[in-house]
């Protein structure tokens, strides 16, 4: 079988929540659970050459010509019809004069593709004085941010050397029907945890209009290698040796609870669900497809803020209990208990335990990222970042990425969440995080 | 683990270490950083939860400094220490 994907691939239980959140979206805003990864190209991509070499990569995996079916014992699983095509849009180019242009060329590339079900991956091309924004987005029912740049280098690769360039065969996904006593304990202990961080007055979270023509917005702080350097040394310094995630998810805290202050919220807690890589270690390179991921939850008692030490003392202390208490292995084995249920009645679930604040934001910390080469396409690669299309709710997230020693920060929000002042407010608070 | 030694601290340390990164434990080295070696927050956090099951030690809040948790080596002398002072 030359495809890397055979025909039926179970879905884990963490998959189902993405296709929940999809819904989610969908049935709010319009559009499905995706987000984009941008590489900065220090030269003009050509289109043709583009667009020639992704298609024939994309015939590679059949993974493309999916979608979800169910089995006969009710477990979901990613149904291959090998005699369908892979669905692709062509790749858009815009030509745009100035760099300040290019978050609403973004925007206006984005609502131009009509979402489809069936289609989950497309990208975009924005060329600004010499250089190519290559934006590809993907939807996140097949991909997860890590296996989003995996693609990438693996595209590049191809792209290279496609005589030479081998399919890496995708692991398959048992059933997960098995180990029932265990999943139960599992849901025991998240149901628990999660009533726990469910406040007993509404979380602090941004009013949220979402409505079929909202938007997603996307703030972004590029630091430099010298600010980067900085912001990690003091991470190594303040937080501890290596705990750079802890340390910047106590300073975003910080300053979202600034804001919070400034616009005059009540003084109620903050939850923050936290993304994390589930892959091992050795599966990194061969988990490109699918959602190995699984999510932190921290709380934040209105008391703490204004504390900065204290914020961060939390979230080491909430850290290291929940990694002790396995909690993120716990949370994808109780996830695999959800997949009875359609994803409609889930998302009404959902709702429940927070009363429909589901969080005050989301956090991501991708790390160091995995495309390891220095060009795309022949061209050099500047940088790369991710823009997240947050759930909705609550329709905001944060995320940090390090691309070979520049960090990079996106906040991802609907568009009616924050006003110009708001966001300069934010930026300039991180903006500050190199000056500590 | 009160009459542990620098070396069973570090075998102990290393033979975790391999298990947190799938690595094989003869391919680690004791004097390598630990960020080399391809840790993150969360590994870093997964090592002190295995250091307070084996050792009985607590280190998350304590100041966690570079100088002796950069590598293995380091970490079994400060973990040798807080031993000894106990």
């Amino acid at each position: 079988m030359k495809s890397s994907m055979k025909n039926k691939r179970y879905l884990t239980g963490v998959d189902w929540l993405i296709h929940v959140f999809d819904h989610m979206n969908r049935k709010t805003i319009e559009s499905g659970n995706e987000f984009h990864i941008v590489l900065k190209v220090d030269g003009v991509v050509q289109v043709d050459f583009f667009e020639n070499d992704l298609n024939a990569f994309l015939q590679k995996y059949s993974v493309f010509k999916g979608k979800v079916a169910r089995a006969w014992n009710l477990a979901p699983f990613w149904k291959v019809r090998q005699d369908q095509p892979i669905v692709q849009t062509a790749t858009q180019t815009t030509e745009i004069l100035d760099l300040s242009e290019f978050d609403l060329c973004l925007d206006g590339l984005i609502k131009k593709h009509k979402y489809d079900p069936s289609c989950y991956l497309f990208s975009d091309l924005i060329i600004c004085k010499g250089q190519t924004f290559v934006v590809f987005t993907f939807s996140h029912k097949i991909f997860d941010g890590l296996g989003g740049e995996l693609f990438l280098q693996t595209f590049q690769n191809f792209s290279t050397d496609r005589t030479g360039f081998k399919v890496e065969e995708q692991s398959t996904e048992p059933s997960h029907l098995d180990k029932w006593t265990e999943k139960f304990r599992s849901g025991r202990t998240i149901n628990r945890a999660l009533i726990k961080m469910s406040p007993e007055r509404r979380l602090r979270s941004f009013p949220l209009d979402a409505r079929e023509d909202s938007n997603y917005v996307f703030a972004r702080v590029h630091f430099t290698e010298k600010e980067s350097a900085r912001i990690i040394e003091q991470a190594n310094k303040k937080a501890g040796y290596l705990l750079v995630m802890p340390f910047l998810l106590a300073r975003t805290v910080q300053i979202f609870s600034g804001l919070f202050d400034k616009r005059g919220f009540d003084k109620d807690n903050i939850v923050v669900p936290v993304t994390v890589n589930a892959r091992k270690e050795e599966k990194k390179a061969k988990k490109m497809f699918f959602n190995h991921l699984s999510f932190l939850f921290f709380k934040f008692e209105a008391e703490e803020m204004g504390k900065p030490e204290r914020i961060l003392t939390s979230v080491k202390e909430q850290l290291f209990d929940q990694i002790k208490n396995k909690f993120s292995k716990q949370f994808m084995d109780n996830a695999m208990l959800m997949r009875i249920l359609p994803v409609s009645l889930l998302s009404k679930l959902l709702g429940l335990y927070s009363k429909g604040a589901m969080a005050s934001f989301s956090f991501s910390y991708v790390g160091e990222t995995v495309y390891k080469s220095d060009t795309f396409l022949g061209q050099p690669v500047s940088n790369l970042f991710h823009l997240p299309r947050p759930s909705v709710p609550p329709g905001l997230g944060v995320i940090f990425s390090n691309y070979k020693g520049k960090l990079n920060l996106t906040i991802s929000y609907l568009n009616n969440i924050f006003t110009e002042e708001d966001i300069d407010y934010l930026k300039s608070g991180f903006k500050k995080l190199s000056d500590e | 683990m009160d009459s542990a030694t620098k070396k069973n601290i570090e075998d102990t340390l290393t033979a975790e270490i391999a298990l947190i990164l799938s690595k094989d434990a003869n391919a680690i080295a004791r004097d390598e950083s630990l960020h080399s070696m391809g840790m993150d927050s969360l590994s870093f956090v997964e090592l002190l939860v295995s250091i307070e099951s084996n050792f009985n030690l607590t280190l998350v809040n304590t100041n966690l400094d570079r100088e002796d948790f950069s590598t293995i080596a380091n970490l079994a002398r400060r973990i040798y220490e807080e031993l000894h002072e106990k």
